[in-house]
């Protein structure tokens, strides 16, 4: 057997697939029913995680003249010309910014005062500055720029080692040890990802279907005994740890599948139109069907996890990203749309991440890896129309710039844009730094986008 | 002469007709033998007052009734009017027709008789002679010097015809009207000469017929080569026929006397290919007679022959793999088995159950370990005798179990099957692996015009279900994922075709021109944007692209932290680990990879900036390097000035050798083929064959994979009771799928394979970005373990694989993928022989006692012996133990 460290333990003892499996029943989904709160206190977390790092120098854009200028001096072949910006005047920092073309429905929203921009956003491990960067006075994140560790970093906030659990797990233990109930609180849709792994709470993570179902079994007697058959060997121990985990996962996929498939049967189609020829717009779509049945997964916290990928544009940035950020802005429309149709727009809170941003200063086509990013939030609880953070200086070599090409050393940690949405969700002030480890080393534990 | 007279004959007729048809009645001008221009003296003047007519021949005549207003006759044939068939016919407008054979007497009268007034009446005397007979073909064409016989087909043959051979009468024998016999004799002087051949017929009115020609001493034959051939059903035969005595080579061919032959003795096509019938169409042996008639009649024919055999037996697969010492019963697959077939083991005919034609089952006693040879021997002529497989018998004298060699197998190949655990068995497991070095590459070929990415993803999975070089293309497929390029980037299938073929031709090579070869490959350059990458330009601010310098240190070479030879990262006295390179490295690589474009299409001139082609390595520009300084790795710097290949060449030799090479790419390997968690020891046991062969070499990958294979610790768990907990490695999707597939004995295109491993999140060549499906150092939540293959196994994809075993083994995974699993039916009315044969192949033996007892609890209340094989086949597929290699 392997070492099972203290966090399967607790996972085993109180709900391992194993264990439950072997009853195969959906009891322990009755026993979260019995918690179900009322729907007024239903929250939910939307993860977009925009892998391969976005470029959001292109996505909010500085539109007054001495702004424009030096983007478009700076940025060459990769400026978008001034008259096809989309123009936002937020109160802060308080002269004319522009989005991306692509993005007039978020545009829309953040007139609306529905989706809020946090600037510079990125993985600090105290406040850090050029200077102290380039001495290294400060001690920075491990594996900066690279999309494997920074991807992790953003998902866990754990940034000077490998971590075992991700932000959104440590906040469901959180919530969970608040509220109890054993069933999934966070469903990823995109995959397995670390920003789902928690202690105690479970995570199902899927590839856009989470309520996929054995196929060959007819109710016939042969075929009855032969479930029965799959289902002990499942439960037996080979004493080989690997062995032990591929059960785990597969024992868990057909329980919850089934327990996710029943709930969702109750469900009625939406009136919104999502975009079609689109992953990410279907895995938002599961989203908001889950979200409908919430009444009958009985469950007043979710978290969820949703991507695109392709943002990695080291070449062809233009083209690239003009698809993509197409594709973001129907989708996330639709989505808050849909969240407006079942009346939980202020329950349901989507915010991105994205591995790093990208470098002001552009190679022939495309951007390489840099640091801190701009992120948007999106929901009805959000203080929107506005900027939150301190938006950096877009100068090479300028206070901002960790290594001369534009790279912008964060101005809001990644700690205090999450405990910011977890603080929301109903974490405590008191666990926040339980949560996140580097918070206590910002004076500002939250940076107020949410209401 | 003769032709002569023809002539003149032919002239007669065609006056005659061409007179009557102007309806002269003024007779004919040349009847011979008649009366021309005589006068009778009768009341009634017929014209022509006398003719001859040949039988069957037509002759107009007219009448005038002397000194009546009223001309009208009717007319008569020797007082018969109208006539009749002896005498001939004749029309009331007068017109007479010859009988067919002549009367006798063969003269007539013709009579026209006035209607108004019947005293008054006229004659003429016709006088009746033979047909001039035609001749149309003799047989035969030749005839031989002295006696011979003849026959010739014409027509209007009479009895009493005389057929003439070079103006001599021949003895003729009268058959019908259109066919005589003759038998004469030729002389010696006439050989070689052509003589004609005429027919007349009797008087009255005899008249040779136009000529053939007969030659004479030569006689057409026919050879048909093969004479004889021995086929089985549905196989076929070029038969050649070759004409002597004749320049007309034609010839007819025909099977058992049926021109073209048929379907139930097999059908020959008109250039002589026989094809043998699908089913025999009676108890094998079987001769059939091939003929091939010349087109000219009476040639010497011999015929060919055929003799039909049954199908030889086929044999695939004994199981149980070993077969035990003692009394066993063993299942045999192959196809072609007929009723009655028997098992032969080591010589001696075992009682044997015929099952199908592709399954037998049979007892027997092995007294001793050891190898046996097994064949199958159908009834029948000849007793048809299948290839023979070597099988083993308990213990190997090799000292490798079954298990050893099924895990071996499972590490270094795309999945066992029931031959490779018996032939591992033989070689021994060093022995596998030094066949495996040698064996030839399976060739990826260049993609036709038409060709998308999925004609390399089919072939990823033919050659990883038949190909012999597994261990070759296990390696290439690990290299693959360390070093990844994507179809989602790249549209050309040919940029896949050369990187695959690259990297197996560099699987067993140095690390050192595999570095070398993936930098320069335009597939590469594309991905990661090395192709076209410029030096800087400091009109436009543009940087060199940091995309391939960042990964191929990152991931390619030595990864983000300076390792111990173990593969433990260093870290500093806070416990962090120490980076390898800074941003400054990355900038300094970056501008080591400029200057380079695609290679230049035949016929089209070189420019920086060529465009997309895959047919060869990346071409330098100098003009487009940047030649300052540069910084590497561990403080080294280039000198400004370098050309792009040599600060090429430099840059990679400053990669090879640091010293993180060896950890770091041989603790993945480890991981692709043996164990997700590697000991320290191991990963330091691997990178030091890797730093040194043991001959001076560094990075020698064959040295490399052979001791990843060999070392104690991938063997250890050859002994089930030496495995440990942590062992083993979740078999990415691709793995699992052929596994299952090499298992069941399957036969695929590999269409629609690459949909089921894109559902499984590992399509092969789809990687969504260059940190491959899933990263080495994934850790398996809930445990201290790492399991990178467990990052694609969640929710959907544990689904989607116990779905394909279930599609697998009880639908369809595609009309052109198809299982043969009756060697293990053969077991199956002993469940417990068949859950451990399929134990060998699938879990290397190592099945736990509960899983076993719940399987062949299971499947002992199907009584089904098919559906029993497919319910343990489906229960061992899709679980955990088989998700795990181990």
């Amino acid at each position: 057997m392997a070492k099972w460290n203290r966090r399967e333990f607790l996972r085993t003892s109180c709900c391992s697939a194993a264990a439950g499996f072997a009853a195969a029943s959906f009891s322990r989904f009755g026993m979260v029913n019995a918690l179900a709160q009322s729907a007024t206190d239903y929250k939910a977390l939307v993860c977009v995680f925009l892998f391969g790092g976005n470029d959001s120098n292109n996505m909010v854009i500085p539109f007054d003249s001495a702004g424009y200028g030096a983007y478009k001096q700076a940025r060459g072949g990769l400026a978008l010309a001034q008259g096809s910006l989309l123009p936002i005047n937020p109160p802060t920092p308080g002269r004319p910014f522009a989005f991306h073309p692509r993005l007039t429905a978020l545009q829309s929203l953040f007139n609306q005062q529905h989706m809020a921009v946090a600037a510079n956003v990125g993985t600090l491990i105290q406040p850090t500055t050029r200077t102290q960067f380039r001495n290294r006075g400060v001690q920075v994140p491990i594996n900066l720029f690279s999309h494997s560790d920074q991807e992790a970093q953003m998902q866990t906030a754990i940034l000077d080692k490998v971590a075992e659990t991700g932000w959104a797990g440590r906040t469901a233990d959180k919530i969970q040890a608040a509220l109890g109930g054993t069933f999934p609180i966070i469903i990823s849709l995109a995959g397995t990802n670390i920003f789902c792994e928690g202690i105690v709470a479970q995570s199902i993570q899927s590839n856009g279907n989470p309520t996929r179902l054995l196929s060959g079994f007819g109710g016939s007697a042969e075929s009855t005994a032969r479930l029965s058959a799959l289902q002990s060997l499942l439960t037996f121990d080979t004493g080989l740890s690997l062995v032990q985990a591929a059960s785990t996962t597969t024992g868990n996929a057909i329980q919850n599948g089934q327990a996710l498939a029943a709930a969702l049967a109750s469900g009625t189609p939406l009136t919104t139109v999502f975009p079609a020829n689109s992953g990410f717009s279907g895995q938002l779509q599961q989203v908001a069907k889950i979200i409908q049945v919430r009444a009958a997964l009985g469950l007043p916290r979710q978290i969820f996890f949703v991507s695109m990928g392709g943002f990695d544009t080291h070449s062809d940035q233009l083209a690239t990203q003009d698809n993509l950020f197409n594709d973001l802005n129907q989708s996330l429309n639709a989505f808050y749309q849909a969240t407006v149709e079942m009346g939980v727009a202020s329950n349901v809170t989507t915010f991105t991440l994205s591995d790093f941003g990208r470098t002001w200063l552009p190679n022939s086509s495309g951007t390489d890896h840099a640091w801190g990013s701009h992120h948007m939030v999106v929901g009805g609880a959000v203080k929107g129309g506005d900027f939150y953070g301190t938006f950096p200086t877009l100068a090479a070599n300028g206070p901002d710039d960790a290594t001369g090409e534009g790279r912008w050393v964060p101005t809001t940690s990644l700690d205090q844009y999450a405990a910011t949405l977890a603080s929301w969700f109903g974490v405590s002030a008191a666990d926040l730094p339980s949560v996140f480890p580097n918070l206590a080393n910002f004076a500002t534990p939250t940076v107020g986008f949410m209401g | 002469m003769l032709r002569m007279a023809g002539i003149r004959s032919t002239r007669i007729v065609s006056t005659l007709v061409l007179s009557l048809g102007l309806g002269l009645l003024s007779g004919c001008v040349a009847m011979g033998g008649g009366g021309s221009g005589s006068q009778s003296s009768s009341a009634v003047a017929v014209s022509p007052a006398t003719a001859s007519v040949r039988a069957g021949d037509p002759l107009q005549f007219s009448a005038t009734v002397k000194g009546s207003m009223d001309q009208s006759v009717m007319w008569s044939v020797n007082g018969t009017v109208g006539g009749d068939s002896t005498i001939g016919k004749i029309s009331t407008s007068g017109v007479y027709t010859a009988p067919a054979a002549l009367p006798n007497p063969s003269s007539v009268s013709v009579e026209a008789t006035s209607v108004s007034d019947k005293t008054l009446s006229g004659k003429s005397s016709v006088s009746l002679e033979n047909p001039v007979p035609t001749v149309t073909a003799v047989s035969p064409a030749s005839v031989p010097v002295g006696n011979f016989s003849i026959t010739i087909a014409g027509t209007k043959f009479v009895n009493g015809a005389k057929v003439m051979f070079g103006g001599q009468a021949l003895t003729t024998k009268f058959v019908s009207a259109t066919r005589l016999t003759a038998t004469g004799t030729t002389t010696a002087s006439q050989k070689g000469m052509s003589v004609q051949l005429t027919v007349s017929n009797p008087d009255p009115g005899a008249m040779a017929s136009s000529a053939l020609m007969v030659k004479v001493g030569v006689q057409v034959t026919v050879t048909i080569t093969p004479a004889s051939v021995q086929l089985r059903p549905g196989q076929t035969a070029q038969f050649k026929a070759t004409v002597s005595g004749t320049t007309n080579q034609a010839v007819q061919w025909e099977v058992n006397t049926v021109v073209g032959g048929s379907a139930i003795v097999g059908t020959i096509s008109a250039s002589g290919l026989y094809t043998a019938p699908s089913v025999l169409p009676g108890p094998a042996p079987v001769t059939i007679n091939i003929n091939a008639p010349t087109v000219e009649a009476g040639s010497y024919n011999p015929p060919g022959y055929v003799i039909l055999l049954s199908n030889l037996p086929i044999l695939s697969a004994v199981l149980p793999t070993p077969v035990p010492v003692g009394n066993f019963t063993v299942s045999v697959s192959g196809s072609n088995f007929l009723s009655g077939a028997q098992v032969v083991f080591n010589g001696a005919l075992l009682p044997t159950t015929f099952i199908s034609s592709t399954s037998l089952s049979a007892t027997g006693t092995s007294s001793a370990a050891g190898t046996a040879i097994i064949q199958v021997i159908n009834p029948g002529t000849g007793s048809p005798r299948s290839n023979a497989l070597q099988v083993q018998v308990g213990a190997s004298n090799t000292g490798v179990t079954a298990s050893a060699a099924g895990r071996l197998l499972e590490q270094s190949t795309f999945g066992p099957t029931p031959q490779l655990v018996n032939h591992v068995q033989q070689v021994g497991l060093q022995g596998f692996l030094n066949e495996q070095f040698n064996a030839t590459a399976s060739a990826y070929p260049a993609p036709g015009t038409n060709d998308d990415i999925s004609v390399v993803k089919k072939r990823f999975f033919t050659n990883a279900l038949t190909g012999p070089d597994q261990l070759r293309q296990r390696t290439a497929w690990a290299l693959a994922q360390i070093f990844v390029v994507s179809n989602q980037k790249i549209g050309d299938p040919s940029a896949f075709t050369q990187w695959v073929n690259m990297l197996q031709k560099d699987a067993f090579g140095s690390f050192s021109t595999l570095l070398s070869d993936v930098t320069l490959s335009p597939t590469m350059g594309r991905y990661l944007d090395m192709v076209n990458n410029d030096k800087p330009d400091p009109n436009s601010g543009s940087e060199p692209n940091e995309n391939y310098a960042r990964e191929i240190l990152q991931l390619f070479s030595i990864g983000l932290a300076q390792l111990n030879p173990d593969g433990t990262p260093q870290v500093d006295s806070n416990g962090i680990p120490v980076p390898t390179y800074t941003q400054d490295t990355i900038i300094g690589f970056a501008h080591v990879f400029t200057g380079w474009t695609y290679p230049t299409k035949a016929g089209a001139t070189a420019r920086f900036g060529n465009p997309e082609y895959y047919g060869g390595p990346m071409i330098p520009f100098d003009n487009h390097h940047d030649t300052g300084t540069k910084l590497l790795l561990n403080g080294a710097t280039l000198a400004a000035g370098g050309t792009a290949q040599a600060d090429l060449t430099a840059a990679l030799q400053n990669i090879f050798l640091h010293p993180n090479v060896g950890p770091f790419i041989s603790k993945q390997l480890i991981q692709h083929l043996v164990t997700s968690n590697p000991s320290l020891e191991y990963v330091s046991r691997i990178a030091s064959v890797f730093n040194d062969s043991g001959s001076g070499v560094r990075g020698d990958l064959k040295a490399v994979v052979n001791a990843i294979l060999m070392d104690p610790e991938a063997r250890r768990g050859d002994d089930a009771a030496q495995v440990q907990a942590s062992d083993g490695h979740l078999k990415e999707p691709v793995l699992f799928m052929t596994n299952l597939l090499r298992a069941a004995n399957a036969t695929s295109d590999g269409a629609k394979l690459d949909g089921y491993a894109s559902d499984m999140k590992e399509e092969p060549f789809e990687s969504p970005t260059v940190f491959n499906f899933y990263p080495p150092d994934n850790g398996i939540p809930g445990t201290t373990l790492l399991g990178p293959e467990f990052r694609i196994f969640n929710s959907t994809t544990a689904i989607t694989r116990v779905n394909f075993v279930n599609d697998l083994v009880y639908g369809s995974v595609s009309s052109t993928t198809t299982t043969d699993i009756s060697a293990y039916v053969g077991l199956a009315p002993n469940p417990g022989a068949l859950i451990d044969s399929l134990a060998n192949v699938m879990l290397h033996g190592q099945l736990s006692d509960n899983a076993r007892n719940t399987i062949v609890t299971t499947i002992s209340n199907i009584t089904d012996n098919t559906r029993r094989t497919k319910a343990a086949l489906y229960l061992i597929g899709s679980s955990s133990q088989f998700q795990v290699e181990h």
